[in-house]
């Protein structure tokens, strides 16, 4: 598979729920690989977008193509094979241990003890692995559900994988870590990401393409170097950002 | 992940259960001695008793138990919510009160009809779960019990409407399962029972991945393949099927499908095919033991085994409601 394999292909995308415009026209396409990341104010529509490249809801308008073929003609089980999700979700039922919660990556096949564990070496939680997952901090359990999510995509080549916030709660260590190691997967095994993220050197850290949102609609989609501006930025959050330090509100 | 803990326990179970049922079919207000069970020299009225009395209660006690058990681990996976047990969320008060609305109201028909119509009652209980749990969110456990509280409250209201038009030989039908006994069954009646149980039973199993997969959460378990619609429906069903054949020739057997799954999540862990079937076993053993007990406290008089399970079943409740109280204070998570 070359480098610039064309994964999703989004275009005019349209969602309206309940009279309200969620999202309008966005247009853009994601090569193997590559990492984008998605800004915007709350309720800009970051998360909708994630739930319609989920396949969760169907768009209004416009389309959606995997690999060259319409989202919606992929079967569930099909697109769990290619596609994964972190959606944080408030929290795991019963007393699953870590093995457990990463086994379910992938429920319906024969469970791949080898695949867990080096999943579970790879986000550095294999320590925790009998430990119940309830008990572990926000960093930790999100460690876990990415462990999750690469032992479901396994060793696919040129896979999809959504992020809602995966750095909301992380200290800077732990955002570090997770956000090596993403670059690192993406980089390695061809697979797209798609991130929400409320924060541009996050999105400056490692991504290819800056998707800034607002109201539903693009600012503006490109590499982070001319995606993210004073400008842009200020625009999308309705507010005067400057960048003395880093990215910021200024206040006063 | 079946572990090597968990097929220990799973065969403990089954161990302990066939020693309750032959302790079951041994004792009795006509006791029937181990040594002549064993080495076939049984009279003809200890054998007339054992094959017309004893092996139809303790084959019951074992289907009935096995099926509450089940029922109540697929809900607690399918809502998501450890409180979902079957009785508590009312599908065998709807269950009874489409078996007493046949009963009464078609005075006509025969226990033909009592069967369908206990099944049409619980699955639209079920139904009616599935529909607020899904507009309600995942989170919504207190307001499903509050939902099952009312499904009570309105079958119990109608049910007492029904018994004040029904006659005399109604009241003592509808008496009969209101109670919940595992005794008169006759070995059609126990086949059919059975036969429903086992099939449903199956469809519960192809589908325990699934459940399992819940446990992550709705969405996740979507973006891993999971048809979340389809499987409701077919659980929901394979429930109704469950609680409604018990319900209809047994009454509710109260609190097996509460406690036999979170005994089985304590001792064998999360896979939900082992816990499912270590469920059943539990729910059939412990159906046995109150059996049992019903008979024996105040023999020759026989308790209702479900005011036994009860009493065996609410100590349970008040610890898992105590115990998730804490967590929600710890956590600061909703319930």
């Amino acid at each position: 598979m070359s480098e610039r394999t064309q994964l999703l292909d989004v275009v005019g995308l349209r969602v309206d729920v309940d009279g309200a415009r969620l999202l309008n026209g966005v247009s853009f396409e994601l090569f193997a690989g590559d990492i984008m990341a998605v800004l915007g104010a709350n309720g800009a529509g970051k998360s909708t977008l994630l739930s319609v490249l989920a396949g969760e809801c169907a768009p209004s308008a416009g389309s959606i193509s995997l690999l060259s073929r319409p989202l919606s003609s992929y079967s569930l089980g099909s697109l769990a094979e290619i596609r994964a999700l972190n959606a944080n979700e408030p929290s795991v039922m019963f007393a699953l241990t870590v093995a457990d919660v990463v086994a379910l990556g992938r429920p319906f096949a024969v469970v791949d003890a080898h695949a867990i564990r080096s999943a579970l070496i790879e986000l550095d939680a294999l320590p925790w692995q009998h430990r119940e997952f309830a008990t572990l901090s926000t960093g930790e359990q999100l460690r876990v559900q990415l462990a999750r999510s690469r032992y479901q995509l396994g060793d696919v080549r040129g896979g999809l994988w959504l992020l809602d916030e995966p750095c909301a709660h992380l200290d800077l260590a732990q955002r570090d870590f997770v956000l090596n190691y993403l670059r690192r997967i993406a980089t390695e095994q061809g697979i797209a990401m798609v991130m929400t993220t409320h924060d541009p050197s996050e999105a400056q850290a490692i991504a290819d393409r800056v998707l800034l949102l607002r109201r539903g609609e693009v600012i503006v989609c490109d590499a982070p170097n001319i995606a993210l501006n004073r400008q842009s930025l200020s625009i999308c959050y309705d507010a005067v950002i400057s960048a003395s330090a880093g990215w910021g509100v200024s206040v006063g | 992940m079946i572990d090597r803990r968990a097929a220990l326990v799973a065969m403990a179970l089954a161990a302990a259960l066939v020693v309750a049922m032959i302790g079951s079919l041994a004792f009795g207000a006509y006791p029937i001695s181990l040594s002549a069970l064993f080495g076939g020299s049984l009279d003809a009225t200890s054998k007339n008793v054992l094959i017309e009395l004893r092996a139809p209660r303790v084959i019951t006690a074992c289907v009935a138990g096995a099926a509450f058990a089940l029922a109540g681990a697929a809900m607690q996976s399918l809502f998501r919510n450890p409180l979902a047990d079957p009785g508590l969320l009312g599908v065998p008060s709807a269950a009874g009160l489409g078996a007493a609305t046949v009963v009464v109201v078609l005075a006509s028909a025969g226990a033909l009809a009592v069967w369908p119509a206990a099944m049409l009652g619980a699955f639209v209980a079920v139904m009616l779960l599935i529909a607020f749990a899904q507009r309600g969110g995942a989170q919504a456990t207190a307001s499903l019990l509050l939902l099952g509280v009312a499904i009570n409250a309105a079958c119990g209201a109608a049910l007492a409407l029904i018994t004040s038009i029904a006659t005399e030989s109604q009241l003592r039908t509808l008496a009969f399962w209101m109670l919940g006994s595992f005794a008169n069954l006759s070995w059609s009646v126990i086949a059919g029972m059975s036969v429903c149980v086992v099939i449903a039973s199956i469809f519960l199993a192809r589908d325990a991945n699934a459940l399992g997969a819940l446990a992550l959460g709705e969405r996740t378990a979507r973006s891993l393949g999971v048809d979340i619609k389809r499987l409701r429906i077919r659980v929901a069903i394979a429930c109704a099927v469950l609680v409604a054949v018990v319900t209809a020739f047994c009454g509710n057997v109260a609190f097996v499908g509460l406690a036999a799954p979170h005994l089985a999540r304590m001792w064998v862990g999360s896979g939900q095919r082992i816990v499912m079937l270590v469920s059943a076993l539990i729910g059939a053993l412990l159906c046995v033991l109150a059996d049992i007990i019903a008979r024996a406290v105040a023999a020759p008089v026989e308790l209702p085994v479900g005011a036994i399970t009860s009493i065996l079943g609410v100590p349970m409740l008040v610890w898992l409601v105590l115990k998730m109280s804490r967590a929600q204070s710890l956590s600061g998570r909703s319930l």
